[in-house]
């Protein structure tokens, strides 16, 4: 069994696009750290102080971006699938590893700081990252923590953490059972909707995580839903910010969304609330009373995206919802009674896992990963985590179109040949775009590579044989190979 | 099981006299093994339960100061109502305005806020039973017939079941001090400060706009007032504003008493003071050549610390908002 040791223990570190969470496995159970201002989780931004040249992480520094936006960075996990994307803040310019290197030394260093000096050191840390992150990402993540100092030993994706304590949890109750279950993880948050759906197979010697699908909206998440409370708030108490100065508007809607989160907490355990706010602009007042009904239909439009997001896993899964045996909430949004309401309408309440912190549960469950990394013992067994494509993965042909030769949600690893042939008398020379994405026209894609052939034989259009081969490994990684008459070309391409 | 008693523990009987045969032998061993387990997680326990202790007293301070709050707000309100109904009918739009803000502060937010409170002052039911064999139960749990390396295999076993069972209990009172903790400082930034705010923002109106009050000075009926509500300075030289204004501070001392009572006090801000990053957000910049850059000009929102007593370090609750200059 693994041994905890308070100043040298195993963490889990949760980097976030907005917020990330630092947590420790004690052996039987994960803590999740505070940060230096007494909070679980730690903002996700980076701000250069151009008159000391000094980097900080977290509140502070969103707080001083906001005087000062040119200095500040937030985000940096969106950027990190591009290997040459460089950030300028403050005339200084960093590459995406380097900023989020501060922010995981900023949340080990609030750990070390609670410990008398140089007595804390980390036996061994797993980053998590989301699951469409590609293997270049992760190499990326990994790099940041080493820049970090941190010993990485380990990546996992986010849902997959999420449901480690579940395993766990499992694997405690019913050491000796071999089963299968299928996993939802259902990831609401701020600014983000992920699902994941997963096979769970516990055998005598093997846990294995198959992921079967995924889906989500990177652009949908409880900030919409407050937005959306906050105007019925006005609707309801017959005011209007319009045409007042900024100030007060900025003040009067600062007003607004914190009671929204507020009634939004309540009303997941009641069915109305009272919302009372004084001077909302100067003199005017709203109170009102706010139903549940009323808040879910004004969130109705993101409702039915979720909605038609869960549909389309099934399909994309095969798979009825109620073959689904256990539904794992993530986020704070999660919480919110129609999500619960949506999720045991279609699977099961029962089936809906409750012994789990939606908002570091991921922090928590990389800090179990952790622990069995260090000791391939905690769980009398080993880990595999199976994944598949989360794009298309294709060429352009003639016209400017996609030719997809892997489809999006493969097992992976998987491989693909196709054979195709020029379109115009006597090439010489070939340029093989390469691109990933969901539309039938390369421009609306992500361009990831491209391969350049030069001598081919020169023949009239049509006679030439171009085999183009694409095999993606378990990592995630693409190589891409092609051949016309003899000559041979591959490339590893990196998904940026 | 009250959450407070932990004389209920079980105690271990060590009759050291008795060991002799090997399988007892390796009961003592595991007894110890298992006391020096139990001895830690039951330090642990202890100041978890500490800690929830402590956020609960908190909590009832809390309660109780906002109880009786709501009581002397309401009289202060009654009365101010009453003397602005004695003097006019036609009360001008600032003055309608400001009694209907103070109604909503007084009547609704803070006795909401109070009824809230209580609910976190429950004690509820958690369980300390961190309980441990004694020597005559390693013996059973050993097992007579077992030759030794299943008695080993029996040790570890229930060394690793009972460290879970306690571990439950231990994380069960570590979750309810986290919860009291976030409960407590939840209710009373999200629901206590925004009273704080309503009686500020509410005052700043009435000193931005009013001038001359529409109502009729009445400076027997006010004096009589100012007696009975303490601590209103200067009511009988100004007419509705001023009693207003002074109703604002009333309230505002009223509110900034119950939170230093549960150790929430406000962040001072001073006029030109630099910008300390911990205590202050901007909410806006603005020029002034007369300041220099990243120093405060305006407060807009004030800022509140508290002390957390599982660090014993006063931590920010919530940062003041200010307007910071840039030119």
């Amino acid at each position: 069994m693994s041994i905890d040791n308070e100043l040298n223990p195993v963490l889990g570190i949760d980097l976030g696009t907005t917020f990330s969470a630092i947590s420790r496995w004690d052996g039987r159970g994960s803590r999740t750290y505070q940060t230096s201002s007494g909070e679980d989780t730690l903002q996700s931004v980076v701000y250069l102080d151009p008159k000391t040249n000094e980097l900080l992480v977290g509140k502070v520094a969103y707080k001083r971006g906001l005087i000062n936006p040119e200095n500040m960075v937030m985000g940096v996990k969106r950027k990190m699938d591009n290997r040459g994307e460089k950030i300028t803040i403050a005339g200084r310019t960093f590459s995406p590893i380097e900023l989020s290197a501060e922010i995981l030394k900023k949340l080990y260093r609030d750990v070390q700081e609670r410990y008398p000096k140089d007595q804390f050191k980390g036996r061994g840390t797993v980053v998590t990252v989301p699951y469409y992150f590609k293997a270049h990402q992760c190499e990326n993540t990994r790099k940041a923590a080493e820049l970090a100092d941190i010993e990485c030993i380990g990546i996992i994706q986010e849902p997959i953490a999420a449901s480690l304590s579940y395993a766990w949890q499992l694997v405690q109750e019913r050491p000796d059972r071999e089963y299968e279950e299928n996993i939802l993880v259902f990831d609401l948050g701020g600014g983000t909707f992920d699902l994941t759906l997963f096979k769970l197979c516990q055998t005598k010697n093997k846990l294995l995580f198959e992921v079967l699908a995924s889906g989500g909206d990177d652009r949908l998440g409880g900030l919409d839903f407050d937005e959306c409370l906050a105007d019925l708030f006005l609707k309801k108490g017959k005011l209007s910010l319009e045409n007042i100065e900024p100030m007060l508007y900025r003040k009067g809607r600062q007003k607004l969304l914190e009671q929204a989160v507020e009634a939004k907490i309540t009303l997941s355990a009641t069915n109305q609330t009272p919302v009372t706010i004084t001077d909302v602009i100067p003199g005017r007042h709203i109170d009102i009373e706010v139903t549940r009904a009323e808040f879910e239909e004004c969130i109705g439009h993101y409702m039915d995206k979720i909605e038609t997001i869960v549909e389309n896993l099934w399909d994309a899964a095969n798979m009825k919802p109620s073959e689904v045996d256990r539904v794992i909430r993530v986020g704070g949004s999660s919480n919110i009674p129609c999500m619960k309401e949506l999720l045991g309408d279609l699977i099961g309440e029962d089936k809906i896992y409750g012994n789990t912190n939606a908002a570091l549960c991921v922090a928590e469950g990389a800090s179990l990963y952790a622990s069995y990394l260090d000791d391939r013992e905690v769980f009398g067994r080993e880990i595999e985590i199976r994944t598949r494509t989360c794009h298309a993965l294709g060429i352009e042909i003639a016209g400017g179109e996609f030719y997809p030769l892997i489809a999006s949600n493969r097992k992976t690893p998987c491989e693909h040949q196709q054979i195709f042939t020029t379109d115009e008398d006597d090439m010489t020379i070939l340029d093989i775009n390469i691109y990933q994405g969901s539309s039938k026209m390369v421009k609306n894609n992500s361009l990831i590579g491209t391969i350049n052939i030069t001598g081919l034989p020169k023949r009239p259009k049509g006679q030439l044989d171009i085999e183009v081969a694409f095999r993606v490994s378990e990592d995630q990684a693409l190589s891409v190979t092609v051949e016309a008459e003899g000559m041979k070309k591959s490339v590893a391409v990196r998904f940026a | 099981m009250s959450e407070n008693k932990n004389e209920a523990l079980n105690a271990p009987t060590t009759d050291e006299q008795a060991i002799g045969e090997p399988l007892q032998l390796l009961a003592l061993k595991a007894l110890k093994q298992e006391e020096q387990e139990w001895q830690q997680d039951h330090t642990e326990l202890m100041k978890y339960q500490a800690t929830a202790q402590n956020w609960l007293e908190k909590s009832v301070v809390l309660s109780r100061g906002l109880q009786e709050v709501t009581v002397q707000c309401a009289k202060v309100l009654e009365k101010a109502e009453g003397l602005i109904g004695e003097q006019e009918t036609n009360l001008n739009e600032l003055i309608q305005g400001r009694m209907e803000g103070l109604k909503l502060i007084v009547n609704k937010m803070l006795v909401r806020v109070a009824e809230r409170s209580m609910a976190l002052t429950e004690q509820g039911e958690v369980s300390q039973d961190m309980g441990r064999a004694d020597l005559s139960g390693w013996v059973v749990i050993i097992g007579g017939d077992s030759d030794e390396e299943q008695a080993q295999k029996n040790i570890a076993s229930h060394l690793k079941q009972a460290g879970h069972e306690r571990y439950k209990v231990v994380t069960l009172w570590r979750d309810l001090a986290a919860k009291r903790r976030k409960d407590f400082l939840g209710l009373v930034e999200k629901q206590v400060l925004p009273i704080a705010d309503g009686i500020y923002d509410g005052k700043k109106h009435l000193d931005s706009v009013g001038e001359g009050p529409a109502i009729a000075k009445d400076h027997a009926s006010v004096a009589a007032v100012q007696e009975e509500l303490e601590g209103l300075p200067n009511m009988a030289e100004g007419g509705a504003n001023d009693m207003l204004a002074n109703v604002y501070v009333l309230l505002g001392e009223y509110i900034t008493t119950v939170l230093t009572n549960v150790g929430v006090t406000p962040i001072s801000v001073k006029y030109g003071e630099a910008m300390d990053y911990e205590q202050h957000e901007p909410f806006d910049v603005e020029a002034d050549p007369s300041l220099e850059d990243e120093h405060i000009k305006t407060v807009v929102r004030a800022g509140y610390e508290y002390m957390d007593i599982d660090t014993a370090k006063v931590q920010v609750l919530r940062a003041a908002q200010v307007i910071v200059v840039k030119n």
